[in-house]
């Protein structure tokens, strides 16, 4: 059982240092996501004038949508390594557990939107001078990011089966991840400006975690098997 | 694929019943169409008089009976996503392209009736909020249904008839449906910044919760029918095309 | 019948009917359609296992 767990996270941790030693190298995905993560948050301030004095209420939201529209980016090149050099073939060939590349490409995806919200988060406090870099705010976009890659990571794998992936992907996955984007919205804006409606916004978020995290990981060997 | 070891082709296009494939269903399979038909057909005049004469009026007024087909097709468009669940989890289960078949048919019905649940639902609601549209927890998340299964239906028709492309459509018919209840919660609490008018549902008349209740037997016979020959449609269309394959290849 | 917003009562039915009507008829449709495609295929074979069997007698 000890063996079989520490094999898993040897081959998820390998499959994962080589896609960040590749994006390391070619530099296609985190520069792109980056800066378009912050031209959303350029074009919501002039779209909807937040100077105004209710920008408590819209700014969480832009926030979020700066992300959800970055992660569709990284999303879709999720196996897009692997497609260009038809490696997909290679890689399920390898007795490797579907669940632990699942898992690493889970994590990339995770971290490479993890930088781009290390990088857009304090520009986002500076811009709209908003007190949202305190220690409340690592767990709710932490959480949040996971429901959108855990979705994301599983659905890149079956928009990459088909002609329209671009289209597709996030076809696919908003509708999914609305209760994420709710949730983490309505807890950065708790964060803000607490109004104490009572709701556990957090709790839903980790709740919708748990459960597509387990499903998509169960689902995931059903996508890529030949 | 279970297609690809199947004996002539010309067999598998004049089996229409499908999974009540064991002879002891034979006249249920020749016969039970057009009894399934002719009831829904009836079915439909009684409920158009049900909803329309039978039923008392209400104090809001007559358009009210809009609720005898608003919630028989709600219905129907929940019972369809339903059986786009139990299908995809027994296809990945039992790898038995019937199953992928049936999720199909029943994805696409349910897209059709959840399009018209949005539209008599609106049109009540002009009637009675006078909005047509409010972002309660109920309407929204039969909007978000609506657009997972037509992103399933989109899916569909970009991978065509595929071993990979049925499994991801029925992975995204059991996520989608494992998602309705987090959507409806979420949206629900999200809701409750925003107070809605509410409708507070008085204790029915009799008459009235018969003619529901016939309304919804109805539209769930009407489902029935339109979901065989659906998938009728679409094992014709696995049958040529296995065909055309076949004659190409060689 | 009477009262107001009766006007969407009658929307409401006109649309629910008229929209399974024409849902009926577009299956209708697509099925001749693969009615005839399959006719057509099985024309193509029937063609080629004739030929395929004066071939083989040849």
């Amino acid at each position: 059982m000890m063996a079989s767990l520490q094999l898993f996270w040897q081959q998820t941790l390998a499959m994962l240092w080589k896609d960040i030693r590749c994006e390391l190298r070619t530099r296609q995905v985190w520069g792109g996501m980056a800066l378009f993560a912050l031209l959303v948050l350029v074009v919501f301030n002039f779209a909807f004038d937040l100077r105004v004095n209710d920008k408590v209420a819209v700014a969480p939201g832009a926030l979020w949508i700066a992300f959800v529209f970055a992660s569709i980016l990284g999303l879709g090149r999720t196996f897009a390594a692997e497609l260009e050099h038809g490696s997909m073939d290679r890689l399920l060939i390898c007795p490797v557990d579907r669940k632990a590349i699942y898992c690493a490409k889970l994590l990339g995806n995770m971290a490479f939107i993890g930088v781009v919200e290390i990088i857009a988060v304090p520009l986002f406090a500076a811009a709209y001078d908003l007190p949202v870099l305190t220690l409340g705010i690592i767990p709710i976009v932490l959480l949040g990011t996971l429901g959108i890659a855990a979705i994301g990571t599983l659905f890149s794998a079956i928009a990459s089966n088909t002609r329209a992936r671009e289209v597709l992907l996030p076809l696919l996955v908003f509708p999914l991840i609305i209760p994420v984007v709710i949730g983490a919205v309505r807890a950065t804006q708790e964060l803000v400006s607490p109004v104490g409606d009572g709701v556990p916004w957090l709790g839903l978020i980790i709740a919708f975690d748990v459960i597509f995290l387990s499903v998509s990981a169960v689902m995931f060997q059903y996508v890529v098997e030949e | 694929m279970r297609v690809a070891s199947s004996p002539p082709v010309t067999s598998a296009g004049s089996s229409p019943g499908g999974i009540l494939s064991s002879g002891w269903f034979r006249p249920v399979r020749q016969y039970g169409e057009y009894v399934l038909g002719g009831a829904t057909v009836i079915g439909m005049l009684v409920t158009i008089w049900a909803a329309l004469i039978y039923s008392p009026r209400e104090v809001n007024g007559d358009f009210q009976r809009i609720v005898y087909v608003h919630v028989p097709v709600a219905w129907v468009a929940f019972l369809a996503f339903f059986v786009v669940f139990c299908a995809s989890i027994l296809f990945l289960w039992r790898k038995d392209e019937r199953w992928d078949r049936l999720a199909w048919a029943s994805a696409e019905v349910g897209v059709i009736f959840t399009t018209l649940t949005l539209i008599t639902g609106s049109l009540w609601g002009k009637a009675f909020w006078g909005a047509w549209w409010v972002w309660d927890a109920r309407l929204t998340t039969t909007l978000i249904l609506w657009f997972i299964y037509v992103a399933y239906l989109l899916l569909r028709s970009y991978t065509g008839r595929s071993p990979s492309g049925a499994r991801a459509a029925a992975v995204l018919g059991i996520i989608g449906f494992i998602d309705v209840p987090i959507v409806y919660e979420s949206v629900n609490w999200w809701n409750t910044l925003h107070p809605q008018q509410l409708v507070v549902e008085d204790q029915l008349p009799a008459q009235m919760l018969v003619a529901l209740l016939i309304a919804v037997v109805t539209f769930t016979l009407l489902f029935a029918f339109l979901l065989i020959q659906l998938y009728k449609l679409y094992t014709l269309k696995a049958a040529a095309e296995e065909l055309r394959a076949r004659v190409e290849s060689e | 019948m009477q009262g107001p917003g009766l006007i969407f009562l009658v929307f409401a039915y006109a649309i629910i009917w008229i929209g399974f009507f024409v849902y009926l008829g577009w299956i209708a449709l697509r099925m001749r359609g693969v009615r005839t495609e399959l006719e057509t295929v099985r024309e193509l074979v029937e063609e080629r296992e004739r030929r395929g069997t004066n071939g083989g007698n040849e």
